[in-house]
């Protein structure tokens, strides 16, 4: 997994307290000013600590990790702080330097040989300022937290896949509210970092379809490791991917995956109880997007009629029904019920558990149903304010919240009987 | 004339008797391989059937929809099927090794070609099985990719996909068995070419436009990528 020159790199650098880390992927637009940002805000937030910067390198063809070295070795001409300790920073290529994501087995064993107490994950955003580096590792190397997720100002339209299934059933199933339990900006401890990077089976699949966050979050809340949230800023558009279906397979896939492994754990989980929040609550913005909602409509409708033959092998016959009907119904009287969705979910989570069919077929298939609810979403809420949004996000959790028991019951193989 | 008769007569009984003699023995070993076969054939299928149930073969059929196929066809289960075709191979070659057993000349021949012949039956009716199998799971993910690309006929797609398998597993069942080799290979090979030529053609002069956003979206850079996006909300 890692190098002889990156090992020999860890070796200069001996033991640290803090750990940043910046994952790149052709990123030399925002490297520079990330790599300042981060070293900024450990000058002025961790003066005394012994500090490491790792450029996980995804293969980049623009030179982003030359530039993350470079940038690392310059302080900007504001900064009015000195640095007490030798400011180190390595460079190693990440899964093979074949994508941006796969990093965090890296980082992992980085951590665990430089015996890091906390480290952050910070992508390169045109957002990163300094005091992100505070707000990710403060809560973790004095305050005991062993996870630190963040909160963003997003738009009320991006990230629904967090909005209406990530978040809904992490609040269901394990009992946490953890607003963002997939980001590309999170802290964790060293020791999280080494219960996970011990447990081998996680990184079974694919480390590209792996959403890494969420791993963590899954693993923390898991194993009962204190987490936090903060408020770190506004959330870049770009970044992370657009595509659903891979998005599906790092985010969803992950999620139904633990729940194989954590089910002794969650089957037990009583209702969901709030994170500690350090700082302010996330903000939603409402400003005009340009979205065509209407295809939703088309590839939900087209979908669930196409895909009859898979659909009937994961749903029980009821829901199949319930949304075949929803799928008939036109774009302008459409209604995809709250406990429509959470039933479905549930459904291909517990196919997902039996592999009626191939798992990866699974998770897609689940993606022209999300289409449908998505295009509820973002037609319900056209003109939706902040607080309506969230009570339209609260309703739905409930709905998750209500049918636990349900998944439950088809976990345990008495499925067909949809309540 | 009268003694020669029942000399003769006699003569011809012992030699009926004698060969009678020889042959009950040689009926008696037949039945005796056909009846230990039997029981061979029986343990050997409900082994087998145990072994699948382990290794859970059913799992693997269901997902690959071929449980679904033999559903539709009336047959009983996978497992079943193959386990009971273990046990009919091996007892009809037990039957064959008590027939060979009775000495008939010229018999033998023909039961030594027979069960020359019976390795290649077991190889194509795998190949069909497994080509059933993949035409199955390609023809699904085919399904899945279609659809979720938003592209045209998603089912005109994963039933193609499923056609080609299964006349690639067909014509390599048929070959195994050395039916009409040439005739299939040809008639294959025509098939195959002709749907890739008349694909080719659909794709690049029927679907310009298709063919064009498709080499786009393989090759263009990430930004151009980002702005097809922009009229559909991030997932994460």
């Amino acid at each position: 997994m890692l190098s002889d020159d990156f090992v020999r790199q860890l070796i200069n650098v001996g033991e640290v307290d803090l750990l940043v880390a910046v994952p790149t992927f052709n990123d030399a637009k925002t490297i520079g000013p990330v790599v300042q940002a981060v070293r900024l805000g450990l000058l002025k937030s961790f003066p005394r600590e012994r500090a490491v910067l790792v450029n996980a390198d995804g293969g980049s063809r623009d030179g982003s990790a030359q530039l993350a070295l470079q940038a690392s070795m310059t302080l900007p001409l504001n900064a009015a702080t000195q640095s007490l300790r030798t400011f180190h920073t390595v460079t190693a290529l990440s899964n093979n330097g074949t994508q941006a994501s796969g990093s965090l087995p890296l980082l992992l064993a980085t951590a665990d040989l430089l015996r890091a107490k906390a480290c952050a994950v910070v992508s390169p955003s045109e957002h990163v300022t300094p005091s992100w580096v505070e707000r990710l590792l403060l809560p973790i190397y004095r305050q005991n937290f062993d996870l630190v997720a963040p909160l963003y100002r997003r738009h009320k339209f991006d990230g629904l896949l967090v909005k209406i299934l990530l978040y809904p059933m992490m609040r269901a199933i394990w009992g946490k509210k953890i607003r963002e339990p997939s980001a590309t900006d999170f802290g964790f401890s060293g020791r999280l970092g080494a219960s996970l990077f011990l447990k081998q089976e996680m990184w079974q699949a694919d480390t590209g379809e792996i959403a890494e966050q969420l791993l963590l979050s899954l693993s923390a809340v898991m194993d009962g490791y204190p987490v936090c949230e903060v408020f770190l800023g506004p959330k870049d558009r770009g970044g992370q991917t657009t595509d659903l279906v891979p998005a599906m397979r790092q985010t969803v896939g992950t999620m139904f995956r633990f729940l194989d492994t954590g089910f002794a754990r969650w089957q037990a989980t009583q209702g969901p109880e709030a994170v500690p929040l350090q700082g302010a609550e996330q903000e939603v913005s409402c400003e005009p997007l340009r979205i065509n909602p209407y295809r939703m409509h088309g590839m939900f409708q087209s979908g669930v009629t196409d895909l009859q033959p898979v659909l009937s092998s994961i749903l029980t016959q009821k829901t199949l029904a319930d949304l075949t009907a929803c799928a008939a119904l036109g774009k302008d009287v459409f209604h995809f019920p709250d406990e429509l969705w959470a039933r479905t979910v549930y459904e291909f989570a517990a196919a997902y558990h039996k592999a009626v069919i191939s798992r990866d077929h699974i998770i897609q298939a689940l993606a022209p149903v999300y289409r449908g609810k998505v295009y509820e979403f973002l037609i319900t809420n056209r003109h939706a304010a902040a607080q309506e949004i969230e009570a339209r996000i609260e309703a739905l959790c409930v709905a998750f919240e209500r049918l636990k028991p349900y998944l439950l019951q088809l976990w345990n193989g008495h499925g067909g009987g949809a309540p | 004339m009268r003694e020669m008769i029942l000399h003769e007569l006699s003569k011809t009984w012992d030699g009926v008797a004698r060969g009678f003699a020889h042959f009950v023995p040689r009926i008696i070993v037949m039945l005796i391989i056909i009846a230990a076969g039997f029981i061979i054939a029986y343990l050997l299928k409900v082994v087998l059937r145990g072994l699948l149930r382990i290794t859970r073969f059913e799992k693997l059929s269901e997902n690959a929809g071929t449980a679904h196929l033999l559903n539709k066809a009336a047959l009983p289960s996978s497992s079943e099927l193959l386990s009971g075709f273990v046990f009919w191979i091996a007892w009809i070659g037990f039957i064959l090794l008590g027939v060979s057993s009775l000495g008939i000349l010229g018999l033998q021949a023909h039961i030594s070609r027979l069960f020359l012949y019976l390795p290649r039956v077991l190889e194509a009716l795998l190949i069909v099985f497994f080509g059933l199998v993949a035409a199955s799971f390609f023809s699904r993910a085919a399904l899945l990719a279609a659809v979720n690309a938003d592209a045209p006929s998603p089912r005109l797609i994963s039933g193609a996909v499923r056609l080609v398998i299964v006349a690639l597993a067909a014509a390599m069942a048929f070959e195994q068995l050395g039916l009409a080799e040439q005739t299939i290979l040809a008639a294959f090979s025509i098939l195959f070419g002709a749907c890739m030529f008349g694909l080719a053609i659909a794709f690049g002069l029927g679907g310009q436009d298709l063919a064009r956003r498709a080499l786009e979206r393989r090759f263009a850079s990430p930004a151009d990528h980002d702005r097809e996006h922009e009229h559909e909300p991030s997932p994460l």
